[in-house]
Parts: structure tokens; C-alpha cells; sequence
């Protein structure tokens, strides 16, 4: 085995097994996946990007193919929804699980991770525990969540009335929790420039329930990959466990968060699922995410010719999470042979 | 979204989402609004049920109801296939508060259903496109024969053609209340505003039970109080005049209805009411003694024993009474609703879906469900001995007495009733009436132009 790798970096270091520049049958082989990226996902973003020029509706849809449905409004989408109070208070909200639910999910995966790692009996069956929850739809684990939060007869309510605390009120600074109404008004976080609505909280809950799963996974498989030696040394040098996570095992995932914290965040800025069965993005738009804002504009107000400021909004968002996900993308084309 | 999809690496994540968007918005260029399928309702089609009439073929029919309702409407479709045997009738329910949008998603898309339960405001929207077969030979026979008047006519159509069927009817603000806890309470059934908020002080004072049950984390629960309100403080001229755009939402008098309705809420709903389904709420006043009353439409006399018990006896167990009026002068004015079919312009089975539709809209049709409960048939030709209890039987007195005004959001239908629901918990949650009228105001203004 270790000749033929020595014998592929040789054929490697002269040039050979490359395919020639221009070679026809390189292109042939490419070409059935070309084919079905264009169709399935070129062109369907090309369209939207184009309709979004358009004024129409989902009962009376811009075609690309029929003149007689052009109704062009220019920049006018974009204009609608960029001076549109409601649509930045759904990005208001996004932001708030831009930022909330990556960092959340990613400290809360690395802890579990990292404690799983440190434990010898028993961390298998562990791992399962804290991975279950990802083979739930988020759609399931928004319905469950719901009956947790349920006034009557759910879990987190008759959890803190054991100890005195359901329907309390908490006030620390800018803090006002409620600690009830969890799917309606558990309170707010004034920011000074903004009012956090902490129900956007109680939806981010069952996101980071099922997908830290993800990054547990992602972290242990990074985990197994650091040399012992190197913990050996740090504990030679008189390194203490905390120490230790803290300067040789972090930063030796810094690939494995990489990619945990790109996929959170881009599933922070497309969420639509969870919120929607756990709030429907309110009380009122409380919770509303643009996502949200996104499907209703196209299909909750259909008889509104709003459809083009929806697909506005997905050529938006899709910019944003091109850009969140450029670290992701530079790493994988750094990666990539030549 | 599919689960885990989270899991793609981000570049695989954005094509998958355009994708998602682009099937959504375009409904991927198959739309095919005005296109004549064949089947512009000019058929022969038979439009009694019972003859058979050589009808034949399979009728896909879309429609909101679920457990009890759903087998009550599966008993009423039952009549059709025995007297057509060789019609398949297919049921697709889905949740009503996801009819509007996923009827339209399906009707965008080229594939609608051949039958599909509507509501006034979206037959409007789909009538508009050409999308609806015009059912006006059949309105023609009804309303000649006194089985429907005019005014029932008119809420089903669009610019003057019928589109839709009368299947269901339903009066709504009743206060319904278990006998025994009036009895325990020591109060009775009142008619006067003033009498009602003293009962309601006085349950509070009392403190056993809430005043009321209400499970407003589904969306159609709050409409149920401010359609109420509305009607009863502002009166029929009012609220028909917000549905057909002259009485603006910040009309003082639309103001007043909402601020009392805002007053009550605060006084005598539960805190907890956001976070609360209906069905839930239904059994926290009918069986768990929580609340003494809950608000809510005479199809609860059907739902009830199936939700919290089949021990629970209509009429013996619960009744109900009417919600007085906050304002005297619109005491006479209730608050109706009801669930219409229409039938697709496009659909391969243009007989058999029309008369499908028909039978929907017959005595004999309604007759069925009526005999079960929680129903009021619509068509004035229904037996009235048909219904099982009392409660059904003072139902559907109460709809077709006095000034009736009909559901204000169904009626309207689209952007203004998505934005009129949220709003409405908004209203609840923060009590601004300020900015439930403002946000209104604006949602009327962008659809109906200033």
C-alpha cells in the first residue's frame, strides 16, 4: 500500500494522470452533471433572479415565454422591499438568529463533544443521545417543542413550577423575562438601539435541540484526528484539562468549526421551518423571519401582485448566505486538486 | 424544508433553496390561468343527486376537516357514491389555517383539485383568473325553488357569477357554558352587556374558574371574537362596508369595536391565550374545569364530545347563549359563517365534479351532517327536525334571524386577512390598538390602492 502512494506522488510530481487541458472526454464526463445543475439549479436561479425585475402574482405568473405577462418594475421590487419596515424587521429577526442560534449550536456541540471525548465508559452511547435528535424533522421537533412549552401539561412549565418558577418574572437590566407565555411573550432584551423579542428565543430552542447532533458529530470526528502526543506533551508541560481544551484541542478544530458554524449560519438565515410550526412568526411579526416574509409575500398574499418583491427577497438572502458561506467556499476550492 | 438539509455544504444549500423558490413563485411556468380545459361550465352535467346519471370517473375534493368533521363530511360524501357508484370521490383534507395558501399553490401549479372548499375571499381571488367554473345554471334552480335566497347568491360569487356552493353553516359568538358550573356559580344566561360584564366580574371575584377558555394560537380563534365585536359595537352597515372597501379601518367606529374588544381581553381572557390551540382550549372549558365559558361558533356542539370526551352530552352537559351586544342598537346583528366548494374550471371530470358540487349544496346533502350536530344547513329547504338536539335546532334559528353579517376575513380574503390575523395576536399580546388600525390602514391602502 505505502508503494503504490509512493508511486502516485511520483506519477504526480511529473505531471502525469492529469487530464490534458481541453480534453473532449473530460467535458463528456462532466457534462450529464452540467446538464442537470443548469436545469435544476442554474436556470431556476436565473428565472427568479429575472422575475424579480417583474410585477405579478402567483395566480398570474411572469413567464419567461410569454410576453404577456412582463409587467417590468425595474428595481421597483427592490426598492418596495428595501424601504419596507416589515421586511427589516424580519431581517432584524434573522440577525437575531444569525447570531444567537450558530453560536449557541457550535459552544453547545463543542462542550458536548469535547465532554464525550474526556469520558471513557459509556461515550458511545452518549454520542447517540445527543445525535438523536437530528433523525427528527425540524418540522417534528418544532411540534414537539410546542407541546414542552404547552401553559397546561407541558414539560419546561411543570419543570419550573416545581421549583416555584412558572410564570415568574425576572428583570435584570435591559433583561425582562417572562418565564411563561414561551410561544407568545416570554419577554424582551432592549438593546438601547433595538428590542429583542425573547419568543424568537423559544424558536431557536428546537432548532438547537435537533441539529446540535451536527456538531457533535463534526467535532468528534475531529476530535479523533488530533495526535495524542499533543495532548501528552501540553500534559507534560503541566497543562490542566482546561488548559489543554482551551489551547491545543480548540484550535486544532478550527476546520471542524469552520464548516459547523457556515452550515448554522446558513441554516440561520433560511429558517423557515421551525418557525413556522412553533410561532408562525408572531405574535403579530415578532418572530417573523425573512424566510417567512418571503412565503407569505408570494403565497399568504396572493392577491397582491407581491410575488416579484418575494423572489427580491430570495436574490437577497441567496447574496447574503453566498457571502456568509465564502469562507466555507474558500476552503473547499483550497482544498480542491488542481 | 427537508430535514437536515442543513447538513449540505453551503454551495449545494443555495441552488436547493433558489430551486425551492423558484417552484414556489413561478410554480415552474406550468400556470395556467385562464387556459380552457374543456370544462367551462357549460356541461349537462346533472345537478341532483340519485339518479346515477351515468356519471362516472374520479373527483378529487379538498377540504378542511378533521375528526369529527371529517367523518361527518365523509358520511355526507358517502350519499353521493351510493347514488353514484361509479364516481370515486378522493379526500384531501388539509389544515384550514393552510387552506388559502396551499389551494392557491395547487391551482398556480396547473394541478387544483377538481372540488375544493372555499371561502368567499378566495373565490374572489381565484374567479378573478378565470380559474372557476360558473355554477349560476344551478343558483338559478335553488333560488327559483326558494331553497337559497339571493343574499347567499351573491356572497358566493364573483363580478356577479355564482362560483361556489353553500355547504355549511355557522353562527358564531355563543358563549357556550356547562350547566353544572352555571348552577355551582349560581348565575344564568343574560341578554344585556351590562349584566354579562357584572357575570363576568363576578366568576372573576369568585375565582374557581376563568371567565374563559380561549385558544387563540390558531389563527381563525381571535376573528371569532373580533368579527364579534365588530358587529355588535358597529353594526352590520359598518362591517360589511370594511369588506367591500367604503368604511375605512380607522373609522371611529371600527376603532371603538376594537378597543372594547382590546378592554375585554385584558379583563377576562387568559394570559396563556397565544400559547393555547383551540382544541385544547375546548377541553380546558368542557371537561377540565377551567373556564366557565368559551366563545365559539355551534360547531363546537359536534366537536366537543369528540375532543374531551364522548361522555359529554349536548344540551344536558352544555348549551349556550348568544353574546350580548356591547351596543343595543346592533343587539339583532350576528356574526355567520360559512364553508362553500367551488369546482375547477380545468378539471378532467367537469360532470361528475359539478354535480358533486350540487349534491353539496342540497337539502338531502346537508340533511346528513345536520343529523349528526355541529351543523346548520344552509339550504332553507333542509328539515329542521333533522337536527339532534337543541342546541342545533336554537343554531339555526339564530341564522336566519335578525341582521346577519358574514365572516369579515374569509370574506376578504389574500393579504388583508393574513395581515388582519397577525395583527389580531399582535393586539392581543401588546393591547395597541393604535397599531392594529395603522397596520390595517396601510394593508388596505396597498391592496385596494388609496
Amino acid at each position: 500500500m505505502a508503494g503504490v502512494i509512493r508511486a502516485v506522488g511520483r506519477a504526480r510530481a511529473r505531471g502525469e494522470g492529469r487530464a490534458r487541458p481541453g480534453g473532449t472526454i473530460a467535458y463528456l464526463f462532466v457534462l450529464p452533471a452540467a446538464l442537470v445543475f443548469a436545469l435544476f439549479y442554474l436556470w431556476p436561479a436565473l428565472n427568479t433572479v429575472l422575475s424579480s425585475f417583474f410585477t405579478w402574482s402567483i395566480l398570474a405568473p411572469w413567464q419567461l415565454a410569454d410576453p404577456a405577462t412582463w409587467q417590468f418594475a425595474g428595481l421597483g421590487n427592490y426598492v418596495e422591499v428595501l424601504t419596507d419596515g416589515r421586511f427589516w424587521n424580519a431581517a432584524f429577526n434573522t440577525a437575531i438568529w444569525l447570531v444567537l442560534f450558530p453560536i449557541i449550536a457550535t459552544v453547545l456541540s463543542l462542550a458536548i463533544a469535547i465532554g464525550i471525548w474526556e469520558i471513557s465508559r459509556g461515550a458511545r452511547a452518549l454520542r447517540t443521545v445527543f445525535v438523536l435528535p437530528m433523525t427528527v424533522s425540524l418540522t417534528a421537533a418544532g411540534v414537539l417543542w410546542v407541546l414542552v412549552f404547552n401553559p397546561d401539561f407541558g414539560v419546561l412549565p411543570a419543570a419550573l413550577g416545581v421549583f416555584g418558577l412558572d410564570g415568574a418574572n425576572i428583570d435584570i437590566g435591559p433583561l425582562h423575562l417572562r418565564l411563561s407565555e414561551w410561544l407568545s411573550n416570554p419577554g424582551t432584551l432592549e438593546l438601547g438601539f433595538a428590542t429583542v423579542n425573547l419568543v424568537n428565543l423559544s424558536a431557536i430552542m428546537p432548532a438547537v435541540w435537533a441539529l446540535t447532533g451536527f456538531g457533535v458529530i463534526s467535532f468528534t470526528a475531529g476530535l479523533t484526528a488530533i495526535s495524542p502526543e499533543l495532548i501528552e506533551a501540553a500534559r507534560l508541560d503541566g497543562a490542566n484539562r482546561f488548559q489543554i481544551a482551551r489551547h491545543v484541542v480548540v484550535p486544532q478544530l478550527r476546520g471542524a468549526m469552520v464548516i459547523v458554524a457556515v452550515v448554522f449560519v446558513i441554516y440561520a438565515l433560511r429558517t423557515f421551518d421551525v418557525v413556522w410550526v412553533t410561532t408562525q412568526g408572531g405574535p403579530g411579526t415578532d418572530s417573523e423571519v425573512v424566510a417567512i416574509l418571503l412565503w407569505r409575500e408570494a403565497l399568504a398574499f396572493f392577491d397582491s401582485p407581491s410575488a416579484g418583491q418575494a423572489t427580491a427577497i430570495a436574490v437577497l438572502l441567496s447574496a447574503v448566505m453566498v457571502i456568509g458561506a465564502y469562507p466555507y467556499l474558500r476552503s473547499l476550492l483550497r482544498e480542491a486538486p488542481e | 424544508m427537508a430535514r437536515g438539509t442543513s447538513a449540505l455544504p453551503s454551495w449545494k444549500a443555495l441552488p436547493a433553496i433558489l430551486l425551492l423558490v423558484i417552484t414556489a413563485c413561478t410554480g415552474g411556468g406550468e400556470a395556467s390561468p385562464g387556459a380552457d380545459g374543456g370544462a367551462n361550465g357549460e356541461s349537462d352535467a346533472p345537478t341532483e343527486s340519485g339518479d346515477g346519471g351515468g356519471l362516472s370517473g374520479s373527483v378529487t375534493v379538498v377540504h378542511a376537516w378533521a375528526g369529527a368533521e371529517g367523518e361527518a363530511f365523509q358520511s355526507v360524501v358517502d350519499g353521493f357514491t351510493e347514488a353514484n357508484p361509479d364516481v370515486q370521490v378522493e379526500l384531501r383534507q388539509v389544515p384550514f389555517d393552510d387552506l388559502n395558501s396551499q389551494v392557491i399553490q395547487q391551482f398556480a401549479a396547473g394541478t387544483p383539485p377538481d372540488v375544493v372548499s372555499t371561502l368567499p375571499g378566495l373565490i374572489h381571488s381565484l374567479a378573478a383568473q378565470d380559474l372557476l367554473m360558473p355554477l349560476d345554471d344551478v343558483w338559478d334552480g335553488w333560488v327559483e325553488s326558494g331553497e337559497y335566497s339571493e343574499a347567499f347568491r351573491t356572497i358566493a360569487s364573483h363580478e356577479g357569477t355564482a362560483y361556489g356552493v353553500f355547504f355549511k353553516g355557522n353562527i358564531n359568538g355563543l358563549i357556550w357554558h356547562r350547566n353544572d358550573v352555571m348552577e355551582e356559580l349560581a348565575i344564568a344566561a343574560t341578554e344585556g352587556w351590562d349584566d354579562f360584564i357584572a357575570m363576568l366580574d363576578e366568576i372573576q371575584a369568585d375565582g374557581t374558574y376563568d371567565p374563559f377558555a380561549v385558544g387563540a394560537a390558531d389563527v381563525w380563534v381571535p376573528t371569532q371574537w373580533s368579527d364579534t365585536f365588530l358587529a355588535k359595537t358597529a353594526g352590520a352597515e359598518v362591517f360589511n362596508g370594511l369588506i367591500d372597501g367604503s368604511v375605512a379601518w380607522d373609522d371611529p367606529a371600527v376603532v371603538e369595536a376594537y378597543t372594547e374588544l382590546r378592554d375585554f381581553i385584558q379583563g377576562y381572557w387568559p394570559d396563556d391565550a397565544l400559547d393555547v390551540g383551540f382544541t385544547d382550549a375546548n377541553c380546558a372549558w368542557a371537561s377540565q374545569g377551567e373556564a366557565a365559558f368559551q366563545n365559539q361558533g355551534a360547531f363546537v356542539n359536534l366537536t366537543t364530545p369528540a375532543n374531551c370526551g364522548e361522555d359529554l352530552d349536548p344540551e344536558s352537559d352544555y348549551t349556550f347563549f348568544e353574546m350580548p351586544a356591547p351596543n343595543d342598537e346592533f343587539s339583532d346583528v350576528h356574526f355567520v359563517s360559512g364553508d362553500l366548494f367551488s369546482v375547477a374550471k380545468d378539471t378532467d371530470n367537469p360532470d361528475a365534479a359539478k354535480a358533486f358540487a350540487a349534491y353539496l349544496g342540497s337539502a338531502d346533502a346537508q340533511a346528513v351532517w345536520a343529523e349528526l350536530g355541529g351543523f346548520i344547513a344552509p339550504n332553507a329547504t333542509t328539515d329542521p327536525s333533522v337536527y339532534p338536539t337543541e342546541n342545533d335546532r336554537k343554531a339555526a334559528e339564530l341564522f336566519t334571524s335578525g341582521t346577519a353579517v358574514y365572516d369579515l376575513d374569509d370574506a376578504i380574503g389574500g393579504e388583508i386577512q393574513s395581515v388582519e390575523r397577525e395583527q389580531l395576536a399582535a393586539l392581543i399580546a401588546s393591547g395597541d390598538v393604535d397599531a392594529f388600525i395603522q397596520a390595517m390602514v396601510e394593508v388596505d391602502e396597498r391592496v385596494r390602492g388609496e
